[in-house]
């Protein structure tokens, strides 16, 4: 053991090491692959499923959807789909598909996005990024298993419908939709129901009654009515409730990314669990990369797809992703060479001022907050008083001056400022007088102390830290004693889907520059929401904020669903992220975006950088593919991308470093909708 | 105490000199204060025990702050004269730290070599005095648990517990550490139980458990203490190898092994966070363990008169 360590600082001292770098700076591997940290393990590969950045970049490398982002700006660029066109006012979107296949050489056809997406909605799946298709039209009566009312001529009126069901049950919203010569109805389930015995029930007594005079068809919604829908193989139709400004940033997610239904097809024939569709050795994906070995805990190796359409573009043909959970193991691993970019694994901030002086040292805002949620289901922490004083006693700014040290930017808010032009709630960040005047009005004080709580991270240094300085910080402030606990990052995730915690944090990614990426995860019926906080009055406000066209007003109603969110303190943010990350001077092509979004196929080995004739850094933007209009010359509406905007504080896009680089990880929670970063 | 008479009577006239016989209990204790690394290595750990358990409660009443009281703003400071062994990350006085580190250190080790002590003494002389069938079974069990990986044993054990706190520390350690010493006291009772006295106490109609209590465990005492000694110090690593895995004490709480551990991670930065927590682990050790070899030295009787 020890000998070993000295072998290894030996090592160090022997290398002929650029001084201007961290450790040595040349590659270990051929020119033609990266090793990319990817801190914890994937918790699914299925796009329907997945949510946590690590996942998120193996599905993004793998698969493409529709659009794919520009990896610096992040805008949407055709992937795909080579064009779309718009109609009604930014309603209904038809994307024309290029020909392509899927890496066995079977064509991807809009067949195979309408799959993934009726899947996504689909309530047995059990999406967490199910209400990220609620825009579809009948997208959230089909996830949330609505009252269907199918047979009604068009002068069947809403108030006939809420009679016609008002009898047999409380009504939550009706959705008409004349052209289905259908009504929606959501139903309140009353206590100890669920929502769909509590549906089947209704369907049972409302059976064989007439409507109006006339009889009609009562079920439960399924997804065949959801709007989306291919027209042939090579165009798919995507209609939407109201126009949605950043629609397009959703088609380059992830989570609608096709699937292969021809592979799901073969393994039901043969018997095998359709889960294990995402092994190395079942596997087909449409992507730049395919995945070529995944060994559980350890490492997951990806090659290059050569069927993927745009292959002669991928300089990279071999992508290795350790995953490596200790930051200190990161750091070291990186300056011995066996990285050649730290990935999603965050900096240890002990380290940060050291490594700050290193041109392979780079900085970039980062669109994600870093909060705690609080499971609002039990005592004390159903107090909504309780969740104030807490939340107000915490020290942000030397929270982030001291111990995570990476400029982040203290917050109380949900919502980083400057999102899509949202201004931020800017709510105090530390009162500790007002928080122990809150803990008193809840009844607790020195008499009666506080039961014992517990705050939970996944297992790394950072969040360790994070915890020990709050830990103590609500013991000075408020005198209660707060227990701190760490778990493995899948465990983790499983615990807070389950509620099984108390206080747990996450770090939130937004999925596009849009606020409502960060509140919809506070929707009641989001399977992000891991709070236990349900409120259909924020529900209301965000679907009213959300069907507002004017701009301005939508968010001047999304900044009051925050305010009326934060009110009840369901999350105790902390601060707003910022990506501090290492990249060897060798590693070209790796831009530095707002989001944890790393894309491979736009990297390379510089290897002209030893003969010390790099090359020129690029622009600044990367080639991306340009939209190619349908039939060549008609000019449909062509939606403008929206702008991305990086949170608060500072500056432009071009914020990021000379030639960018891709993302960090592990510090956070889930992305995309925020992957949760581990 | 079976051993050896109690003074005997002096003897008359001529003025001569007076004889007495010595137990040995008297026995090892000279034998023992022969031994220099020996009584070296306790006064080393009376001044430990002594230091870890009142320096945190001085430092609180002189200075007014804790081995968790956390000075953010003043993080990371190398030894100064304010902070002998400098600060942590926290901003925490790191000597502070290592003292109350130690008490918990100690303590763990002391009360799970105490109830692995127990146990196992109990265990093996029931195994031991009943013999048989009975005693076959009992060692079985041990052989089929010594089997299982002792670490696996203990993290199952504490999961069990579903806290990590002190005392499923101790109890999740001592649990699984008792099976050394069942079958070490097994021998002695064996050979013990065939020998007169107990013939004699049963004779006289004294009960099982009585001649196991009264008679026949004060005789095994030496080796149990023996090792028990050596139990103390591989308690306290084994507590330093679990909270390297995060299941020891939590946080706040320090202990030597978690200090060990945080330091480790940062020593090419802060090396006084590793140095003084691993030098005082060392010399805590080397103590308990020199003390530990004398102690077994003095009550061997093969070593008689050698020492």
């Amino acid at each position: 053991m020890l000998l070993a360590c000295v072998e290894v600082f030996f090592g160090f001292a022997c290398e002929r090491a650029d001084p201007r770098f961290y450790g040595t700076t040349r590659p270990k591997h051929g020119a033609d692959e990266v090793w990319y940290c990817l801190v914890s393990e994937p918790e699914w590969l299925d796009p329907s499923k997945a949510s946590d950045s690590a996942s998120g970049t193996v599905i993004t490398n793998v698969f493409e959807g529709l659009l794919q982002a520009n990896p610096k700006t992040l805008e949407p660029v055709p992937g795909v789909a080579h064009g779309w066109e718009v109609f009604d006012g930014g309603r209904r979107y038809r994307f024309h598909l290029r020909d392509s296949q899927w890496s066995d050489g079977v064509p991807v056809t809009a067949h195979d996005f309408e799959f993934a997406w009726k899947r996504l909605l689909n309530p047995k799946t059990a999406s967490r990024y199910a209400t990220f298709l609620y825009p579809v039209r009948y997208g959230e009566e089909a996830h949330r298993r609505a009252l269907r009312i199918s047979g009604l001529t068009a002068q069947v009126t809403e108030a006939q419908v809420r009679a016609f069901v008002g009898g047999q049950s409380d009504i939550e919203k009706v959705v008409m939709a004349p052209e289905q010569r259908s009504a929606f109805v959501h139903l309140q389930a009353p206590e100890g129901q669920t929502g769909v015995e509590h549906t089947r029930g209704v369907i049972t007594r409302l059976k064989g009654r007439a409507l109006a005079g006339r009889p009609v068809r009562v079920s439960m919604t399924d997804v065949s009515v959801v709007g989306v829908k291919a027209l042939s193989d090579h165009i798919l139709e995507v209609t939407l409730t109201d126009p949605l400004p950043y629609f397009l940033s959703i088609v380059s997610f992830y989570s609608t990314m096709p699937l292969p239904r021809h592979l799901f097809k073969r393994l039901e024939a043969e018997g095998i669990p359709q889960p294990l569709w995402t092994r190395p050795e079942h596997i087909v994906s449409n992507g730049p990369y395919r995945l070529s070995e995944w060994a559980f805990r350890q490492y997951i190796v990806l090659e290059k797809n050569p069927r993927y359409w745009d292959a002669e573009h991928v300089r990279i043909r071999k992508v290795r992703l350790p995953m490596v959970e200790s930051y200190n193991t990161v750091l070291n691993l990186y300056k011995a060479g066996e990285l050649d970019h730290i990935g999603e694994a965050a900096l240890p901030s002990e380290f940060m001022d050291h490594l700050e002086g290193f041109q392979d040292f780079r900085r970039a805002n980062y669109l994600a907050t870093y909060f705690l949620w609080v499971n609002t289901g039990a005592p004390p922490l159903d107090n909504p008083l309780v969740r104030e004083a807490l939340s107000l006693s915490i020290d942000r700014e030397s929270l982030v001056k001291y111990v995570a040290r990476g400029g982040q930017i203290p917050t109380r808010d949900m919502v980083p400022g400057g999102v899509g032009g949202y201004r931020s709630l800017g709510r105090k960040l530390f009162d500790p007088e007002a928080a122990r005047a809150a803990l008193t009005k809840a009844g607790y004080g020195p008499g009666n102390p506080l039961p014992p709580i517990t705050y939970r991270y996944n297992t790394a240094e950072a969040h360790k830290q994070i915890a020990e300085a709050v830990q103590q910080m609500w013991k000075e402030h408020l005198g209660i004693e707060v227990g701190i606990e760490n778990q493995e990052w899948k465990v983790y995730l499983k615990q807070l889907e389950a509620h099984e915690f108390q206080l747990a944090r996450l770090g939130w990614i937004g999925d596009y520059a849009d606020a409502n990426t960060f509140l919809e995860i506070l929707r009641s019926t989001s399977g992000n929401n891991h709070s236990n906080w349900r409120s259909p009055t924020f529900d209301g406000m965000l679907d009213r904020a959300n069907g507002t066209l004017d701009r301005a007003h939508r968010l001047e109603l999304l900044r009051e669903a925050e305010a009326f969110a934060m009110q009840h303190n369901p999350v105790i943010p902390m601060y707003v992220y910022t990506r501090s990350e290492l990249i060897k001077p060798y590693l070209r092509g790796a831009y530095l975006n707002y989001q944890t979004r790393t894309y491979f196929k736009y990297m390379w080995i510089d290897e002209r950088y030893y003969d010390g004739t790099p090359e020129p850094l690029p622009d600044g933007l990367p080639r991306v593919p340009k939209p190619i209009l349908p039939g060549g010359s008609g000019s449909p509406e062509l939606p403008r991308a929206p702008k991305p905007i990086l949170p608060a504080g500072s500056g432009s896009p071009s914020a990021s470093g000379p030639d960018g680089g891709a993302t960090r990880g592990p510090d956070a929670g889930r992305s995309s909708l925020g992957e949760s970063r581990p | 105490m079976t051993a050896g008479e109690q003074d005997g009577p002096p003897v008359a006239g001529q003025g001569a000199e007076l004889v007495r016989g010595v137990s040995l209990w008297q026995d090892a204790w000279a034998r023992l204060k022969r031994n220099r690394m020996a009584m070296i290595g306790a006064a080393n750990t009376l001044l430990l025990v002594f230091l870890c358990f009142l320096g945190p409660i001085a430092v609180r009443a002189v200075w007014g702050y804790g081995y968790e009281t956390q000075d953010l703003a003043y993080g990371a400071r190398p030894p100064n004269a304010e902070h002998w062994f400098g600060t942590d990350f926290f901003g925490r006085d790191l000597l502070t730290r290592v003292l109350y580190g130690g008490q918990i250190s100690l303590t763990v080790g002391l009360l799970a070599a105490t109830v692995a002590a127990t146990v196992g003494t109990l265990y093996g002389a029931v195994s031991g005095y009943l013999g048989g069938r009975v005693d076959n079974l009992m060692m079985r069990i041990v052989d089929v648990i010594y089997a299982l990986p002792y670490m696996f044993l203990v993290i199952i054990l504490i999961a069990i517990f579903q806290a990590t706190n002190l005392v499923s520390l101790f109890v999740g350690l001592g649990m699984v550490g008792w099976l050394m010493t069942a079958r070490i006291v097994r021998g002695q009772i064996l050979s013990l139980k065939e020998r007169e006295f107990v013939q004699a106490a049963r004779s006289m109609g004294v009960s099982g458990p009585t001649t196991i209590v009264r008679h026949l465990i004060p005789n095994t005492l030496g080796p149990i203490i023996v090792y028990f000694t050596l139990t103390v110090p591989s308690m306290i690593l084994q507590e330093a190898f679990l909270s390297f895995l995060g299941l020891g004490v939590q946080a706040p709480r320090p202990s030597l092994g978690a200090l060990i551990n945080d330091g480790a991670q940062h020593m090419t930065v802060f090396w006084w966070e590793l140095v003084f927590p691993a030098t005082a682990m060392a010399v805590l050790l080397f103590s308990l363990n020199f003390v530990g070899d004398g102690v077994r030295d003095a009550l061997d009787p093969q070593m008689r008169g050698r020492g």
